[in-house]
């Protein structure tokens, strides 16, 4: 007998989970963008063993299951340099740095598709490198990497349900809490299944309707 | 701290089955994936209408709903309406949905992109629908198809790790049985990336050189 009554009661833990699974792909979307920076910078730069070191990097994210990634920092960071991280904070870092990894790429399409003569016009103002970045490339920029990193983001919703497994409480955690309470796993699972469908459908078809719609500078 | 290889050589003969495991189940579910997203993709085309909005519907819920709850739901929530499975099978069972999903969408995506006038003229030569995909469509596709076709095998086996979670006893979790009994999550964790590492990367070899023989 399918019955939604009890789970519907258990509402409050649905919209806990569902933040906390929001704040966990906000943030790593974030630091995710901070990370592939510094990747770019890394790979773009003279010194060739740093680009060595971050193409090796790229390639073990690619390479490796996200939940392994997210057992590493959880499980094996402590044990290796004796840092003890609570799981909502590991969890984070996890997905940041495997975030980073595809924002680089992000990044790097963005930038090759801001037209040169953009950078040689800013220098033939006489602005400076400051203001070239900040006020000429970097609002291009965002324009470009706005759809494909709204994308990452419906990436990272879904990765962050795999830190239900360290004990983060988001929104597949919830409903596995929800389903044992109430002995109730068809409607707590549906559920969940539902918010998630309803928040990344939305988010990935904004985003199609994104790009369809935000103009991007040619030259 | 100290890495104890002397857990990874004593316990390889586990790993070696995690490793049959997971590269079994990936074998059972990838080709039948690719399968089903076929006869999806094909169905919805010449089904047109209401078996099309069907495919649309499964597609989006598969690609919109995580990986680990698809999983969770065929395993703890599917008995609930009668349908019951082993760990293994529900395992299998949720890589085959993910795959049929995907792989019909790497398919419709490569067919959408022939031009229309390809198929008014295989229907001009008197070709049926399945002969026109069959000589006329399909060989077109490859060179879309077999590169994305050797990423989502490659996503797959990645994925497969998620299985853990119910307790299929493939690579991840077996690693997690023996960090239960020799507390060295730093060696076996380590071990286990590098395990993953070298297969997708073998993978992904083995499709670039296909990519070249053609």
């Amino acid at each position: 007998m399918i019955q939604f009554s009890s789970t519907f009661a258990e509402l409050d833990q649905f919209l806990s989970g569902a933040t906390t699974t929001l704040c966990v792909a906000l943030l790593s979307a974030l630091f995710g963008l901070g990370v592939g920076f510094g990747l770019l910078l890394l790979r773009t730069g003279r010194w060739a063993p740093l680009q060595w070191l971050a193409r090796l990097y790229l390639s073990f994210v690619r390479g490796t299951p996200l939940l392994v990634q997210i057992f590493l920092i959880y499980y094996a960071l402590p044990g290796l340099v004796g840092i003890d991280l609570p799981p909502f904070s590991a969890g984070v870092i996890a997905l940041s740095l495997n975030s980073g990894a595809f924002a680089s790429e992000i990044l790097r399409g963005g930038l090759s598709a801001i037209p040169r003569t953009q950078f040689d016009a800013a220098q033939a103002l006489g602005l400076s490198p400051f203001d070239e970045w900040f006020r000429v490339i970097l609002p291009q920029l965002a324009r470009l990497i706005l759809p494909p990193m709204l994308n990452e983001l419906v990436l990272l919703v879904q990765g962050s349900a795999l830190l239900s497994v360290i004990s983060v409480v988001d929104l597949t955690r919830a409903a596995q809490n929800v389903m044992n309470a109430t002995y109730r796993p068809f409607e707590a699972l549906t559920s969940a299944a539902f918010i998630y469908f309803i928040g990344l459908f939305a988010l990935s078809h904004g985003t199609r309707a994104l790009r369809r719609k935000v103009p991007v500078a040619r030259s | 701290m100290n890495f104890d290889i002397t857990v990874l050589t004593a316990n390889w003969p586990l790993f070696a089955w995690g490793l049959a495991e997971t590269l079994c189940v990936c074998l059972v579910a990838i080709p039948c994936g690719f399968a089903i997203g076929t006869v999806l993709t094909l169905g919805a085309r010449l089904g047109g209408g209401a078996l099309q909005g069907v495919t649309r519907v499964y597609v989006e819920v598969v690609r919109n709903v995580p990986f680990v709850l698809q999983v969770l739901l065929l395993y703890f929530a599917l008995p609930a309406i009668g349908i019951r499975m082993g760990a293994q099978s529900a395992g299998i069972t949720a890589l085959v949905c993910y795959t049929a999903a995907y792989s019909s969408e790497i398919l419709r995506g490569a067919l959408a992109a022939i031009p229309v006038g390809q198929t008014e003229a295989a229907s001009a030569l008197g070709l049926s629908e399945l002969q026109s995909f069959r000589h006329v469509l399909i060989p077109q596709t490859r060179h879309y198809i077999v590169p994305a076709t050797g990423n989502l095998a490659i996503t797959l086996v990645k994925e497969s790790a998620v299985l853990s979670v119910i307790s299929v006893p493939e690579l991840t979790y077996v690693s997690q049985d023996i960090i239960g009994r020799t507390f060295a999550p730093v060696e076996v964790f380590t071990a286990l990336a590098l395990l993953y590492w070298t297969l997708t990367a073998l993978l992904s070899a083995a499709f670039a050189s296909s990519e070249k023989l053609r």
